[in-house]
């Protein structure tokens, strides 16, 4: 392959490679994480009963490992989409993913031999006080986990912010703040584009995410050396969930930028960096930080004004969201040339599910909805909405529409079909976890009362429609892979 | 607050994106330039940002009187007539203090200050009806006490789960509480 692409521009090969390592390494992390969420749907269907230790231990690697999962296979499609506007280092990319995936190989250890089991969340003190469950030091290895991915992430940010500020000369003029604070009238000739200021927006709250958790585990080893007696619970919990729900948050708003990217091919369309779009993700900088706090609202000790903080940041985050990008997207389809394919078609259904999950967040997010809905499975509904039919279907769909491009390959129906199974069978298994969260069914539950088996049983018929579609698509892109490698080369 | 009446304002929304997702995809065979789509984006964007506005402060304004915190329960409900300290510990519940526990007797109609605490880690102290719905929750924190106050409108047994993962015996952390 010769001729510049959509992605590929003549001199980002080492980059396209990386991009290639950390999607497909992500996206197969992501299989094995649901086949582990798949076990414990059968578990909680009755169908395949697990010992109560192992579905806690396989229940926090699912989270910590799919957060991981989904988070670097966006992290790979938007360096790909980056590293065609701004340079890049592979090295430092490279540097990144071994860090990451040290952390990995530390939550595993912690979980599957250490025999941790207290959650992704990790909420102190359990960590420490399991009842004999695990012991200290497979807290410490998922701590350090935590520690390296956390690491790999920031290297991944400040290279970005790195490589964006250097191109435009100064980080208000990536963030194209002339442009923004003079209401569109100066700065517009060199503005970035949506993907540039998405990276620079997401650099910098990584970054802040990731101090969040660098305080957090002061104290945490801290108390584990015997040096600090008692840490607070309540601002542990601050802290983790400022790290944690901002972290995946930001897994999101790397997808979202895939779809800056590739939605434009399909349709035929520009989409620009307008006064909108500038302000839209200059408020998503602070406005990101602040929804976490819905995460304490039945912890009443905490100081109500940040429970009211709560519940405008996460209504107000959406905002920005639903009218930039969601509504912005779909202009760029309405009455367009779009072409079905299957990145368009995972495009599409990312956009309804990220919408719907979101709707389902919002109801949460407000406080006397939580008073009956805090840690039941209408949660997890949410979130795996926002996951499985929002960022990882924008990663998927880049995934696919990179093979394709760099091995020269044109898609079947079979595999648009394929796309759609996905979405078919990622809408009943979602909706099974919102009707069991309205019937107060419990989130993190290893035994279920037989009232309860029915959800997770329709749902697991719906994970299978799901694997058809997943299979089909795996299948293609490996049969392509090699192509696409060696498409990077030019 | 009904879990089940959250669940279908949920599918009447997701009904009515899904027929605007379906009409924006199905409208592509009929092409225009971009340039006359957007401008009328650009007054949908900003009618959408107000008018998500107001919705946004409706709902808040809405909820404000639902809120579950102690001041604002008890202006509604009243000054509590009973308190019943609760401790979590690895996995059980204790009522009353913790040198003199009791068997809590709790009236209808009455309203009940739960003063809830833990012995040991984060435990979720969530009350289910005898149909097995969620009808009110706090968390049980060590280091805090949780003023959850509730008035019960139906009699019979209640059950006490622990919602927060609280280790490997976590979802058999149960107990009741009977409403005469």
């Amino acid at each position: 392959m010769n001729a510049e692409t959509n992605t590929f521009n003549g001199n980002n090969g080492g980059m396209l490679k990386v991009s290639l390592v950390y999607m497909v390494v992500g996206f197969v992390v992501f299989l094995l994480m649901g086949l582990l969420g798949l076990l414990m749907r059968l578990n909680h269907a009755g169908i395949f009963i697990l010992p109560a230790d192992w579905f806690y231990r396989i229940m926090t690697l699912h989270g910590s490992g799919m957060v991981a999962a989904s988070l670097l296979f966006s992290m790979g499609g938007f360096a790909a989409v980056l590293s065609k506007s701004v340079k890049l280092s592979p090295r430092i990319l490279w540097t990144a993913f071994f860090i990451y995936f040290l952390g990995a190989g530390f939550v595993i250890i912690a979980t599957l031999i250490g025999g941790f089991g207290a959650g992704w969340t990790v909420l102190h003190p359990l960590p420490y006080q399991s009842g004999g469950a695990w012991g200290l030091w497979a807290a410490i290895a998922m701590y350090l986990g935590y520690l390296f991915v956390a690491v790999g992430f920031l290297l991944y940010c400040l290279n970005m912010l790195y490589a964006v500020v250097v191109k435009y000369g100064g980080l208000g003029k990536a963030l194209a703040w002339e442009y923004l604070f003079s209401g569109g009238r100066k700065g517009g000739d060199n503005l970035p584009s949506p993907v540039e200021l998405v990276a620079a927006v997401v650099a910098i709250d990584g970054a802040i995410t990731v101090v969040a958790g660098a305080i957090l585990l002061i104290p945490m080893f801290a108390n584990a050396a015997g040096l600090v007696e008692v840490v607070d619970a309540l601002f542990a919990k601050n802290l983790l969930f400022l790290f944690g729900h901002t972290l995946v948050n930001l897994n999101i708003y790397l997808a979202a930028g895939l779809v800056y990217a590739i939605l434009p091919v399909y349709t035929n369309r520009k989409w620009e960096t307008k006064w909108p779009v500038a302000l839209a993700l200059n408020l998503v900088i602070i406005l990101v930080l602040l929804p976490y706090f819905h995460h304490l609202y039945q912890d009443f000790s905490q100081n109500f004004f940040l429970h009211v903080v709560g519940v405008i940041g996460s209504y107000g985050v959406a905002i920005p969201a639903f009218v930039v990008t969601i509504i912005g997207s779909m202009a760029l389809i309405y009455r367009s040339e779009m072409r079905w394919a299957v990145p368009s078609v995972l495009i599409a259904l990312g956009l309804w599910g990220w919408t719907f999950g979101g709707m389902g967040a919002l109801l949460d997010s407000t406080i006397p909805v939580n008073q009956v809905m805090h840690n039941t499975q209408w949660v997890v509904g949410h979130f795996h909405t926002y996951w499985l039919m929002g960022a990882v279907a924008f990663s998927l769909g880049y995934m696919y529409h990179l093979i394709n491009e760099l091995s020269d390959s044109e898609e079947s129906g079979t595999s648009r079909m394929a796309a759609w199974l996905y979405g078919l069978g990622s809408a009943g298994f979602l909706l099974m976890f919102f009707l069991s969260g309205a019937n107060s069914v419990p989130r993190r539950y290893a035994t279920y009362l037989p009232d309860w088996h029915t959800y997770p049983t329709v749902a697991v018929v719906f994970v299978l429609i799901l694997t058809v579609g997943l299979l089909i698509l795996t299948l293609e892109m490996l049969g392509r892979l090699k192509g696409a490698w060696q498409g990077t080369s030019g | 607050m009904d879990g089940m009446l959250i669940f279908w304002i949920l599918i009447v929304l997701g009904v009515i994106w899904t027929v605007i997702w379906l009409k924006v995809l199905w409208s592509k065979g009929d092409v225009v330039p971009y340039t006359d789509i957007a401008p009328k984006v650009s007054r949908l964007r900003k009618q959408l940002t107000y008018s998500l506005m107001v919705v946004g402060i409706v709902a808040i304004a809405l909820a404000w009187q639902s809120m579950p915190y102690a001041g604002f329960r008890t202006g509604v409900l009243g000054e509590p007539q009973q308190t019943i300290p609760v401790t979590g510990h690895q996995w059980y519940w204790t009522f009353g203090e913790e040198n003199n526990p009791v068997a809590p007797e709790i009236a209808v109609g009455v309203p009940v200050a739960f003063d809830v605490t833990s012995a040991d880690v984060n435990h979720g102290f969530v009350i289910y009806s005898p149909e097995g719905r969620i009808v009110t929750q706090t968390q049980s924190m060590p280091g805090y006490t949780n003023r959850l106050i509730y008035s019960f409108s139906e009699s019979g047994t209640y059950t006490i789960r622990c919602l927060e993962l609280c280790g490997v015996p976590h979802d058999v952390m149960t107990t009741q509480l009977v409403v005469k």
